[in-house]
């Protein structure tokens, strides 16, 4: 709650925003490459890109461009054979590299987060919900059991979710994908982090619980000061909520910029296609809506 | 099925293991030195050049009672896995045409059968039904017979409403041919797995019986029985008890090794196992030839197991391994 | 951005929760517990009902009757029947069967045919010595088969993890009463460190109580141990795969925790149901191991009345027996739907 103060100092429509108070960087990712370390095949090439703070940055891709490799990366969760062989990640300024297993503990969490597809499989199948939310509270954040259980409700209120006292104590099993994907949020926000990735959060929901959770992510940038990673390999998600985009193909980023500019004026061919592809669907809906232009600041 | 078998190592080290094993149990009678049930020497001596195993506290010749014993252990046991497979396969196979009523009734008859324990109602069905020979291998089968139910209903399952049973059936072939085309392949290799570690289980629990002079009076010779002899005397000769237990070991273990064997070539996935192993030889007789192009597959072959014929496998073998990670 | 347009989407921070959330959370415990009730009785009672009729159908598929133990050689036709008159053997099958039956239930067992004693007194001397025996195994088979299995898991696909499969897969081809024959041959006529027989009870001192219950239990845990490693191995790596672990670690959370607290959780499913399966193993087992090592417990009287006709005691051993094995089952049953609550849902 207190970063909802700074950004309204930074960026109220009043002031328009000069370079000298640009927000600060809370994650930066410079050349990173990806290797696997059987058959040295590279599946994430020299990828840079910074994120600020209070921004949303969307990174578009199909399948095997390697952007869930790239989060994967900044999250310190690449599967066992595959190494970063080279590049640096910076999170809040402190190397990736150089943290021990104990920083990384530190940093999940509380500076950096995430949410998936397929919510449910994310869970423990077999603990209460509101149990999973507490347990991070108190493990985490040193809360007493009474006041977990209060944040949690007030979290499950944050997202949303209709029937607080209920999902407390219901399973994976008894609720829906949208309804799960609500509880991971909660869980994601639940210690205030600087950064939530949300990778493919979207994708398997229905269309209008996809609107739904979208205006959520935004909703709580906006009052928890968040700075997002929205990964899609739907350009229209991309497109509702990133100030920047990434297009990334076969490991490599092969256009990046403004999100008006990269999709009104896509440089390279490959982001072409995505776009001639997605205008069936009415892109230009997203691309033109006066909320994309209110909140570009 | 056998013929698979025989081309693992293992599947062959059992199937000749266990041959012996029936053949010392149908001819151990007639290979007995002496009569089993006489008393031909001094007492509890050790093994000599007279009793190659020594004598029992009787008198008796060990190496005669264990080959004589032989019979009422292996084949007892052959008969009680036959018991099981009719009682279990013919109401497992049953249940999935005869309707709700004759499934459900079974499957709670079965689920008793599963919570029973197992060695104390062999005992008291065998006693209280006469406690003769009979009576014990029957009772064994019975309490068996829940694996062969559970294993060929599942078989039957699979197969009854299976697609390309129906095609079989509609483009003309007739029953037999279905039979034994697609059921037999399908119902075959499980039962046999089961009938192997029956067998198996079998011997383990006739031993057990026979131990406890159920089912065979003394002084009729019996593995079992001639354990619990050894076991009153072992004070004395300690290491009695070391040759019927070795044989009941090894008889056990080649029954689940042969087991293993019949699994590991049953199916899509043994069919392979069979062709990589096959791909393997020619490979290697190539290589003794000097064509070492061939031989690089070979490698890649054992990992990849793809059915495909030899040349080719060196470059399918390399795309698979170089398929980017996600 | 202006806060005015987000408060009107999101519900203020201290809202007073909806009237409907009490009463739904009450309701999905009800069905949660009724749930819960309608599988046990479905699942066990059936199985205790067929147990025991099939328990009372042998004895009297037997044709024994009392006549035989009491009157001896010199039986005449009607004293025999007034012996069976007495006793209740006249009355139609399913008559007898529902009043043994209720008698069972209430705990009587009747009287042995062999001195007229009532079974349950006989009984009861011999159950603590069979429980003890089952009780030491059990808890060998889980704190060896845990341990196996978790450091199997733990060390998966190095040298460990294959030398404990090897060592499982042997154990469990080894059955209790060779074995036992085994152990003696090592341990009490080699070594002499243990008793070969016997039993003392634990008012004799916990050394002596052990040194003789011990290997009888080892003997009888070689199954149980097998199996519980090989399903905790095998439910641990599955467990340890899923989605949810990468969620737990994304969270912060320490392995430690995620370990006991998330994998642990999840994975011990299968071993715990194996235990319920290998419990009638266990009691069977007792049968051949009360022989080897002299123990007088069920298996021994079991096997004994057995061969003296006496069929109310064999009855009552063998009812007993599946009234034990169901309600292993039911804790069973009950533990896992409490680690594991989708598994009961889904009616596993």
């Amino acid at each position: 709650m207190s970063r909802f103060a700074e950004t309204t100092v930074l960026e109220s429509p009043a002031r328009a925003p000069s370079p000298l108070d640009r927000p600060p960087i809370v994650l930066d990712v410079n050349d990173l490459t990806i290797r696997n370390s059987i058959g040295n095949a590279e599946l994430v090439k020299r990828v840079s890109f910074s994120l600020r703070r209070g921004q949303t940055l969307g990174i578009v891709g199909e399948s095997g461009s390697g952007k869930t490799l790239t989060v994967r990366a900044v999250l310190g969760i690449l599967p066992r054979l595959l190494e970063q062989s080279s590049g640096t990640i910076d999170i809040l300024g402190r190397r990736t590299s150089e943290f021990s297993k104990h920083d990384w503990v530190d940093v999940r969490g509380n500076t950096i987060s995430a949410v998936f597809q397929d919510p449910g499989s994310y869970l423990n199948p077999s603990i209460w919900l509101g149990r999973q939310v507490t347990e991070v509270l108190r493990v985490k954040k040193g809360l007493s059991r009474k006041d977990a259980k209060a944040e949690t409700l007030r979290l499950f209120e944050a997202v949303h979710l209709r029937n607080p006292q209920l999902v407390y104590e219901q399973f994976t099993h008894e609720l829906s994908g949208g309804m799960l994907q609500r509880v991971l949020i909660a869980i994601a926000i639940a210690l205030d982090p600087e950064v939530l990735i949300a990778d493919e959060a979207t994708t398997a929901l229905d269309v209008t619980v996809q609107a739904e959770i979208l205006d959520l992510l935004q909703e709580l940038q906006e009052t928890q000061g968040l700075s997002l990673v929205v990964i899609s390999h739907d350009l229209a998600v991309v497109a509702q909520l990133s100030d920047e985009v990434l297009v990334m193909r076969s490991g490599e980023i092969v256009e990046h910029g403004l999100a008006k500019q990269v999709l009104r004026h896509p440089r390279h061919e490959y982001t072409q296609l995505l776009i001639t592809e997605h205008e069936r669907f009415g892109l230009e809906h997203f691309i033109g809506s006066e909320r994309r232009e209110a909140s570009v600041g | 099925m056998i013929k698979n078998v025989w081309r693992l190592t293992s599947g062959r080290i059992a199937l000749v293991v266990l041959a012996i094993i029936v053949f010392l149990a149908i001819f151990g009678p007639l290979l007995a030195p002496y009569q089993p049930n006489d008393s031909v020497g001094p007492q509890l001596t050790g093994p000599s050049a007279k009793h190659l195993l020594g004598t029992d506290y009787i008198g008796r010749d060990v190496l005669s009672r264990l080959l004589t014993g032989a019979g009422l252990s292996i084949l007892g046991a052959l008969l009680v896995a036959a018991i099981a497979l009719v009682f279990g396969a013919v109401p497992g196979v049953l249940s999935v045409y005869l309707g709700r009523t004759f499934e459900w009734i079974t499957l709670r008859v079965i689920d008793t059968l599963i919570a029973l324990p197992f060695l104390v109602f062999a005992v008291a069905m065998t006693a209280l039904l006469g406690n003769g020979v009979f009576q014990a291998l029957f009772a064994v089968g019975f309490l068996l017979a829940p694996v062969f139910y559970r294993v060929s209903r599942a078989a039957t399952l699979s197969v009854a409403h299976s697609q390309y049973v129906e095609a079989a059936t509609l483009s003309g072939a007739s029953t037999g041919w279905i039979v034994r085309k697609h059921v037999w392949s399908k119902v075959a290799p499980p039962v046999a797995i089961s009938l192997s570690t029956t067998i198996g289980t079998g011997l383990v629990v006739i031993a057990s019986l026979t131990f406890l002079s159920i089912g065979v009076s003394p002084p009729k010779a019996t593995w079992g029985g001639l354990l619990a002899t050894d076991l009153q005397y072992i004070a004395i000769q300690p290491y009695a008890p070391i040759v019927p237990i070795a044989l009941i070991l090894i008889t056990v273990l080649m029954c689940n090794v042969l087991a293993d064997a019949v699994r590991d070539t049953a199916g899509e996935a043994g069919r392979q196992l069979l062709n990589a192993k096959a791909a393997k030889k020619v490979a290697r007789k190539a290589a003794r030839r000097g064509q070492p192009g061939l031989v690089e597959g070979v490698a890649s072959v054992e990992a990849s197991a793809v059915p495909v014929p030899v040349p080719a496998l060196h470059r399918e073998s390399k795309e698979l391994h170089d398929e980017p990670v996600r | 951005m202006s806060a005015i347009t987000l408060t009107s989407r999101s519900t203020p921070a201290g809202a007073r929760p909806r009237p409907d959330s009490r009463g739904s959370v009450v309701t999905l415990r009800l069905r949660r517990i009724a749930g819960a009730l309608g599988r046990i009785l479905l699942a066990f009672v059936p199985v205790f009902l067929l147990g025991s009729f099939f328990t009372y159908l042998l004895g009297s598929l037997s044709g024994l009757s009392p006549a035989y133990l009491q009157l001896g050689e010199g039986a005449t036709p009607q004293s025999i029947h007034a012996l069976n008159h007495k006793w209740g053997l006249d009355r139609p099958f399913f008559v007898q069967y529902v009043s043994w039956l209720g008698h069972v239930l209430s705990g009587d067992f009747g009287n042995s045919w062999v001195n007229g004693f009532p079974v349950s007194k006989l009984l009861e001397n011999r159950a603590i010595i069979s429980v003890s025996a089952a009780g030491v195994a059990l808890l060998l088979g889980v704190v060896f088969g845990f341990a196996l299995g978790a450091l199997a898991a733990r060390y998966q696909s190095t040298w460990v993890d294959r030398l404990i499969t090897i060592f499982t897969s042997t154990i469990s081809v080894l059955p209790p009463f060779i074995v036992g024959i085994l152990l003696i041959d090592l341990f009490a006529v080699w070594l002499r460190w243990l008793p070969a027989s016997g039993y003392l009870p634990m008012s004799a001192g916990f050394g002596a109580w052990s040194s003789h219950i011990i290997l009888p239990a080892v003997a009888l845990s070689f199954d149980t141990i097998a199996d519980v490693a090989r399903q905790l191995r095998v439910g641990l790596v599955t467990a340890n795969r899923q989605n949810y672990v990468t969620g737990a670690i994304v969270r912060g959370l320490s392995g430690r925790r995620v370990f006991f607290v998330h994998v642990l959780r999840n994975g011990v499913g299968p071993s715990v149901a194996i235990l319920g399966l290998k419990f009638p193993n266990l009691l069977g087992g007792a049968v051949v191991t009360e022989a080897i090592f002299q123990l007088s417990g069920y298996g021994q009287f079991a096997a004994q009345s057995a061969i003296k006709g006496d069929v109310p005691s064999v009855q009552a051993v063998l009812v007993v027996s599946v009234l034990l094995v169901v309600l292993f089952n039911l804790i069973v049953n009950v533990t896992l739907a409490r680690l594991i609550p989708s598994s009961a849902s889904r009616g596993l």
